[in-house]
Parts: structure tokens; C-alpha cells; sequence
């Protein structure tokens, strides 16, 4: 069960936060005006993709330092779309600060990050330590 | 109460809340596993999981779904099954 769950857990948040940036930022390069942003997003995130694949090959060796490589690039994400938000806001000058908006973005890698490091699916990783 | 057969230590919520599997609770004791009866955990797992799919798949895109819906009733779901447990309408399979 432990290893079912870790490879679900790595592959929707390797969709959710590296591919999904990805297509974004690379349908951006194909619609957008300026394509020197884009082009720097997709970069960017191509750099992201290759490093999360890497990690996961890792993760499912069952070596612990993946994880930690993997939930880099994760919050990565988390990191940028708050800064985009930050951004935002005081050049809109907004009243209020989009606090709820940035603590939605970092719930599921933080409940993704919880599960693997502190529930009981963690184990999946102990086994390669024994050995 | 359900108790670790082992040990004897009452299931406590961390317990239920860390397992990837609900039919499984590693015991905080002994670290022991601790397997639900399959009949009644079975029964409530599926009470919990019918209610709550069709809450999230309903407020799904609605504003800081993760934060505001998703958080609330994945922790509401934890609670009502460690509830059970507890008072026992929930059964381990030695006590069963």
C-alpha cells in the first residue's frame, strides 16, 4: 500500500507541478507578445521537469535525497507563483493581500510533502535504509 | 475503545490520521499493525468516501478549494473514522 500511495503522491504532484507548468509556459511561447518572457519560462521549467524526473527516478529507488530534490522544485513552484502574486498586487494596489490565494497554492504540496515524510507511507523509504 | 491486541494501547488519531491505509493502523505503541475488522471498516470507509467525493468534486474551482474545501473535509473525514474506532462501531479484527 505504502508504495502505491508514494508513486500516486509523486506523479500527481510531478503533473500538477512540473508538466502543467510546463504546457502553460509553453503555450505561452506560442500566443504571447513578448516570447523573451515565455521563452525564459519555458526554460525554466524544462530545467524543473528534467530535475523532478531525475528525483523521481531516485524516489523510486526508495533514496530518501530524491524526496528532498523533488519537493525542492515543487516549492519552487509554490515560491514564483507567490512572488507573481506579490507582484500582482501592489501593482494593481489592491486593498486586500492575497494571503488565502497563496496559502491555497502551498496546501497540496504541503499535505503531498506531509504524507511523505511523516505518515506512515515515509516506510517505503526505510526499507532502503536497512538494507 | 479498540485497543492494540499486543500492547494494549488505545488507537489514537495520529495513528488514524498517518495510515495510507484505513483497514491497517500502525499500532503507537508497539508499532505493531493493527488490521480493522474488513466488514465494518469497510462499511464506514465507504460512508466516509461516499460523502465526501461528491462534496469536493461539487465545490471543485470554487475559490481556495484546497484551503477552504478540501482541508476541511478531508480533516472532518479523519475524524469521523478515528470516531468510530473509538466508540467501537468500528471493530479490530481480534476484537471482532
Amino acid at each position: 500500500m505504502n508504495k502505491f500511495v508514494v508513486i500516486g503522491t509523486v506523479v500527481i504532484c510531478f503533473i500538477s507541478y512540473g508538466l502543467w507548468p510546463l504546457a502553460a509556459s509553453s503555450f505561452l511561447l506560442l500566443i504571447s507578445d513578448d516570447p523573451i518572457i515565455a521563452f525564459s519560462s519555458v526554460a525554466l521549467w524544462s530545467v524543473a521537469v528534467l530535475v523532478q524526473v531525475v528525483a523521481m527516478w531516485q524516489i523510486f529507488k526508495r533514496n530518501l535525497k530524491g524526496l528532498h530534490l523533488f519537493f525542492s522544485v515543487i516549492f519552487l513552484y509554490v515560491v514564483l507563483f507567490t512572488g507573481d502574486e506579490i507582484i500582482v498586487y501592489f501593482e494593481s494596489e489592491a486593498t486586500t493581500f492575497p494571503f488565502f490565494s497563496i496559502l491555497n497554492k502551498a496546501v497540496f504540496p504541503l499535505i503531498a510533502a506531509w504524507v511523505l515524510y511523516y505518515s506512515d507511507a515515509k516506510d517505503f523509504f526505510q526499507h532502503h535504509n536497512r538494507e | 475503545m479498540s485497543k492494540c491486541s499486543k500492547c494494549d494501547t488505545n488507537i489514537s488519531f495520529m495513528s488514524v490520521l498517518n495510515t495510507p491505509n484505513p483497514l491497517k493502523v500502525k499500532c503507537s505503541g508497539c508499532k505493531e499493525p493493527i488490521h480493522m475488522d474488513k466488514v465494518t471498516g469497510g462499511i464506514a470507509v465507504l460512508i466516509i468516501l461516499a460523502i465526501t467525493i461528491p462534496v469536493l468534486i461539487n465545490f471543485y474551482g470554487s475559490e481556495n478549494y484546497w484551503l477552504m474545501i478540501v482541508l476541511p473535509v478531508v480533516a472532518v473525514a479523519e475524524v469521523t473514522y478515528f470516531l468510530l474506532i473509538k466508540f467501537g462501531m468500528v471493530k479490530t479484527k481480534d476484537a471482532s
